[in-house]
């Protein structure tokens, strides 16, 4: 089978708008949580959100959003986009420059591209309701594409023209590792010479309040203090939206260009729970053969795994699902450096896996272990799970990332330092 | 007929960003039905929508520009247009007859026509 890696990288996220300010905040442990204006109101007991700083969303109309300066989006190109389209265009670009990629190869019948997103559920309602109360004559032109969960390749396949095979993903908070893990077995199996792997969210009241209704979210009103997986003290997780960009590419054809090399993507698994719609299962049962699969696909024993990036969303059930998935694989091996990103991002929704698979990478190639932010008092059930709590001088070889999403979907994809071969 | 405030304020608001001429002369038409206010309010339109790499200038158009292959409006561009334009003045454009509309004499004499059967509505 081809080997896979990952040649370029792209942020929109809470914790910054590009690779160098994300790895400084990881670095730092400086947090992308704030109050959200959004979340004001007093009928809002939710008050946090991972703010996505540089964008402005004043209206549903596209031509009164704005966004950082240095990319260039014409008309035609923004009038069918979501602002998690909008995020993403901006990540691609950057994934783009950083790969090197000529747009000959980005718009190749061998570049494809992998795409997942919850949609934006914002403009679906500014656009059902435009119909419900206006009727449907009054139903804007770009209704549908900018409404539905396939409206994120729908417009980066139009606005990168993008040649190859295209689809999304849909499995909830592990569809953008889903994404990455198929992108790595159509190159793996030589479908395609390079993919573009990308997650995408609105960063709004409309895409992270409906998690209220299942008491998901933090009620925490101080940034410093929230999300904080493993932490006795967490209460649900805080949202964000943004976009990350991964550019999956076979091994020799990277070589071959003389592309940037992050790190390699040794394999990956993926198991369900059978359990239950929103709760995931406490033994950690589908997590663990997710990571199983993982390690088997990698042909990795758990004793080599020198980092785990934990889904980790900072709920009580959730977190300490995972310690038990975690437990049962390194039960008999060196443990290795557990952190949640997410204390540091907020959740991202069908962006996390995508996210933090980029992270990964960033600590892979950058040499640094990524810290759990917001621990003060370790949750007692998590205490045999090697958390970072502090920023720890080791640098990780061979990294885990995991993903779990509603329904009990479960994704873990392996990846190790590049090491120039 | 005057438009109330809600009626103002719903043609400033789409037209927010068309020069003051093409926001009076929508209101004209809605107010009076004049149809010599149609095609300020169209080529305001078309220019807020036209892209920056069209052939042709609006400026230099005339009854026989082409719309796509001229002004550089792709078919959903044009659909954007008519969308406008029926907000702002009230009139409706069905499939058949959007077919037909090819240039801009065809678009302005259309909406004329229009006008002669079904005066404006001031909902």
């Amino acid at each position: 089978m081809k080997r896979v890696v990952i040649t370029g990288l792209g942020f929109i996220t809470s914790i910054g708008n590009s690779r160098p300010e994300v790895l400084r905040s990881l670095k730092e442990c400086r947090s992308g949580i704030e109050l959200f204006s959004e979340f004001a109101g007093n009928d809002i007991p939710i008050k946090l959100a991972g703010t996505v700083k540089g964008f402005t969303f004043p209206t549903a109309r596209f031509d009164d959003w704005t966004y950082p300066a240095g990319y260039q989006i014409s008309r035609d190109q923004l009038r069918a986009m979501t602002p998690n389209a909008l995020y993403a265009f901006c990540a691609m670009d950057q994934a783009i420059r950083e790969a090197k990629l000529s747009p000959e190869l980005v718009s190749h019948p061998r570049t494809g591209l992998l795409c997942a997103s919850g949609g934006s559920m914002w403009l679906a309602y500014e656009n059902l309701h435009t119909i419900v109360t206006q009727g449907v004559r009054r139903c804007p032109p770009m209704a549908v594409v900018n409404s539905i969960p396939g409206s994120l390749y729908i417009n980066l396949v139009a606005g990168f023209k993008i040649k190859g095979g295209s689809l999304g993903c849909s499995s909830a908070c592990s569809s953008s590792a889903h994404a990455l893990g198929l992108a790595a077995d159509m190159i793996r199996l030589h479908r395609q010479e390079m993919m573009f792997v990308v997650g995408a969210e609105d960063c709004n009241r409309f895409n992270i309040l409906p998690f209220a209704g299942i008491r998901a979210l933090s009620l925490q009103t101080d940034p410093a203090k929230a999300p904080c997986a493993f932490d006795v003290k967490r209460d649900g997780f805080v949202g964000t939206g943004g976009a990350a960009v991964l550019v999956v590419e076979e091994l020799e054809h990277a070589l071959r260009r003389g592309a940037p090399i992050c790190a390699e993507v040794l394999g990956w698994g993926q198991a369900s729970d059978g359990y239950n719609v929103v709760i995931p299962d406490p033994t950690g049962d589908g997590l663990r053969r997710a990571m199983e699969d993982a390690l088997l696909d990698s042909k990795l024993q758990p004793g080599d795994i020198d980092y785990v990036n934990a889904h980790a969303t900072s709920t009580i059930a959730g977190d300490i699902s995972e310690c038990q998935a975690l437990r049962q694989i390194f039960h008999n091996s060196k443990r290795p450096w557990v952190s949640s990103t997410k204390s540091l991002t907020g959740h991202g929704l069908s962006l996390a896996g995508a996210m933090e698979s980029a992270i990964c990478c960033l600590a892979l190639q950058e040499g640094f272990t990524p810290v759990s932010a917001n621990i003060t008092e370790l949750d007692p059930a998590c205490a045999d799970i090697a958390i970072v709590t502090k920023p720890i001088p080791d640098a990780p070889r061979i990294a885990l990332t995991n993903s779990s999403g509603f329904g009990g979907t479960n994704v873990c994809v392996a990846m190790k330092k590049w090491e120039g071969s | 007929m005057n438009l109330n405030a809600t009626e103002l304020a719903e043609i400033q608001k789409e037209l927010r960003r068309c020069n003051p001429e093409t926001v009076a002369a929508a209101i004209r038409f809605r107010e009076q039905g004049d149809s010599t206010a149609i095609p300020p309010v169209v080529y305001g339109l078309i220019e807020l929508y036209q892209p920056a790499t069209a052939k042709l200038s609006l400026k230099d158009a005339n009854d026989e520009t082409r719309l796509i292959e001229d002004l550089g409006l792709d078919s959903l561009a044009l659909l954007e247009v008519v969308f406008a334009i029926e907000g702002v003045l009230k009139l409706h454009i069905n499939n058949d007859e959007l077919k037909e509309i090819r240039t801009l004499g065809k678009l302005n004499q259309f909406l004329r026509d229009k006008i002669v059967t079904a005066a404006p509505a001031t909902s």
